[in-house]
């Protein structure tokens, strides 16, 4: 298992994915600094904007549309990257079996959207510095942790957007499929039951956790998204096991 | 005789059938080419071999060792190049035999053994995405070697190259069998290229096996004319017709259509006639002019 993370690992070097998710992950958030230093500097000044609203508008922003999308981004990518280049055979030619191949690829995915995640968490202290805000201690660890539950939520996708890859052997359709998975997602605060959705149920729990939606019960979307993830992850290896890859 | 590889394959698409029953038994230690048509079920039994594909049923014996499905274990003692080889173009030779080192976990030596053996070893930190494809095959074949195996497998490996990249492809390949001692199966469609390359050949049309055996064995009695050359031209053509051979004559000699064992027949017929006899000389089909007639009969028999 640890051979075939580590050939995960060599295959990113000098690749778009990796610069790519980075670029997708920090540059909306620099996008909100800007503006919000633009449109809220007097308010910012006076103490009245803080950092609490500005991470309110990025952590929904970024549950909404970026977290969910560039995380399948990179799972699709993990997979269809195999197929361009035709390298999916040589790894399957090894004697590994299929349940590791699949298995360390989902482990290794997962690792770089919590370490494209951590990044965020980084760089939304960075601004609050920059913006000039209040920063407490306890505002540093409660936003960080927040970040990361959208990550470690996120992994959900990863092996739905693993396996629709697979099955359609190209980029189109599962990135279709995850676009318009993710419109639950802006009903996040209009539709109590959108925690239904794969996409929009990691948005359902972080809002929770972070206060923003208090009155949904956290007990039903923690249900929801374990079962989604042995689901799409046995989906996923069972499929890569049996089906004949070419 | 001890067989490296041997299967019993079926494999079927719906009402297609890609591959019938076919069994091919690879000797040890020997190039066995694969020879077939583009579309004969060449490379869905390769497939088969190395796990990618379920056969519908039959089995593959590796060193006469059954091989189950979910047992991949089997798959370090080959190597293969299936089709295109595929490789990171955003990485360097060396760091995508690095990655197969990983997969096999083999030694970090045996990767610049490897692209020496393919005469890559000066150009092994270029990027592979700027490799032509006759240095990305070479690399396939390094790429196979990386772990020793014992057999290598290599599906058409000479698609797409240039004449020269042919030869050199050619050359290596001889020269994997004969340095390295490992069991080699090439397929192709090239009839030319696998007479020159193998000792055995297996023969494939519409998914059946149409002939198997020593490479010599395939061409030997496989007359396709005599030519003789004697004194006397009328004579000749008289002792021919009351022979009954069908023949071809030009001005210098006759171009006979029978079998090799009649070759010695003819000889004392014309010598018996008093025929001074200056050249006998036995043309053999070509392994091309047999393959046609091969397959070519199998059709009619379809």
């Amino acid at each position: 298992m640890i051979n075939l993370l580590k050939s995960e690992n060599k295959k990113y070097k000098n690749s778009y994915i990796i610069t790519l998710g980075l670029l997708g992950m920090i540059s909306p958030l620099i996008i909100i600094a800007i503006g919000t230093f633009i449109v809220r500097e007097d308010l910012i000044i006076q103490g009245v904007y803080s950092w609490h609203s500005f991470f309110g508008r990025v952590i929904s922003f970024f549950m909404m549309l970026i977290g969910p999308l560039l995380t399948s981004f990179i799972a699709i990518s993990s997979i269809y990257h195999e197929y361009k280049s035709h390298t999916l055979e040589n790894i399957l030619n090894s004697p590994n079996s299929r349940v590791k191949i699949i298995f360390s690829k989902v482990v290794y995915v997962s690792l770089m959207v919590l370490a494209l995640y951590a990044s965020v968490a980084i760089v939304n202290i960075i601004c609050a510095f920059l913006l000039g805000f209040t920063i407490t201690e306890a505002e540093i660890i409660n936003y960080s942790s927040y970040i990361m539950l959208a990550g470690i939520t996120n992994i959900v996708i990863i092996p739905l957007a693993m396996l629709l890859t697979l099955i359609f052997k190209d980029f189109i359709p599962a990135m279709i499929i995850v676009v318009a998975g993710t419109i639950p997602n802006l009903a996040a605060f209009h539709w109590d039951k959108c925690y239904l959705s794969p996409f929009a149920v990691p948005e359902v729990i972080v809002l929770r956790v972070a206060g923003i939606l208090p009155e949904i019960n956290i007990i039903y979307p923690l249900i929801i998204i374990t079962s989604y993830l042995i689901i799409f992850l046995t989906l996923l290896i069972l499929y890569f096991k049996y089906s004949n890859q070419y | 005789m001890r067989y490296a590889i041997e299967c019993d394959l079926t494999k079927k698409y719906g009402d297609f059938t890609a591959v019938e029953k076919l069994k091919i038994k690879v000797p040890e230690g020997k190039t066995y080419g694969f020879l077939g048509r583009n579309g004969s079920g060449k490379t869905t039994t390769i497939r088969m071999m190395m796990g990618l594909i379920k056969p519908d049923s039959g089995n593959v014996k590796i060193f006469g060792k059954k091989i189950n499905r979910g047992d991949n274990s089997y798959l370090s003692q080959i190597g293969a190049i299936i089709e295109t080889p595929g490789f990171y173009n955003n990485l360097s030779a060396y760091e995508n035999l690095e990655i197969t080192c990983e997969l096999f976990k083999c030694d970090k030596q045996s990767i610049k053994k490897s692209l020496t053996t393919v005469r890559l070893d000066n150009v092994g930190n270029r990027s592979v995405g700027k490799f032509s494809l006759g240095m990305k095959q070479r690399l396939g074949i390094a790429n196979a070697l990386i772990h020793s195996p014992k057999i290598l497998i290599l599906d058409e490996p000479t698609n797409g190259l240039d004449p020269i990249g042919i030869i050199e492809m050619r050359k290596l390949i001889k020269n994997l069998s004969k340095t390295m001692g490992i069991t080699i199966l090439v397929s192709s469609h090239l009839l030319n290229e696998i007479q020159l390359i193998a000792d055995y050949v297996g023969i494939i049309d519409n998914g059946k096996l149409i002939k198997e055996g020593s490479i010599s064995s395939i061409n030997a009695n496989q007359q396709n004319y005599l030519i003789i050359e004697t004194n006397n031209v009328e004579k000749t053509e008289k002792v021919l017709n009351d022979l009954n051979f069908k023949f071809d004559k030009t001005d210098d000699f006759f171009k006979i259509y029978c079998d090799y064992e009649d070759n010695p027949n003819i000889n004392k017929k014309l010598i018996k006639n008093d025929l001074k006899v200056y050249n006998l000389r036995s043309h053999s089909k070509t392994l091309e002019e047999r393959f046609l007639g091969i397959t070519g009969e199998n059709s009619q028999v379809n």
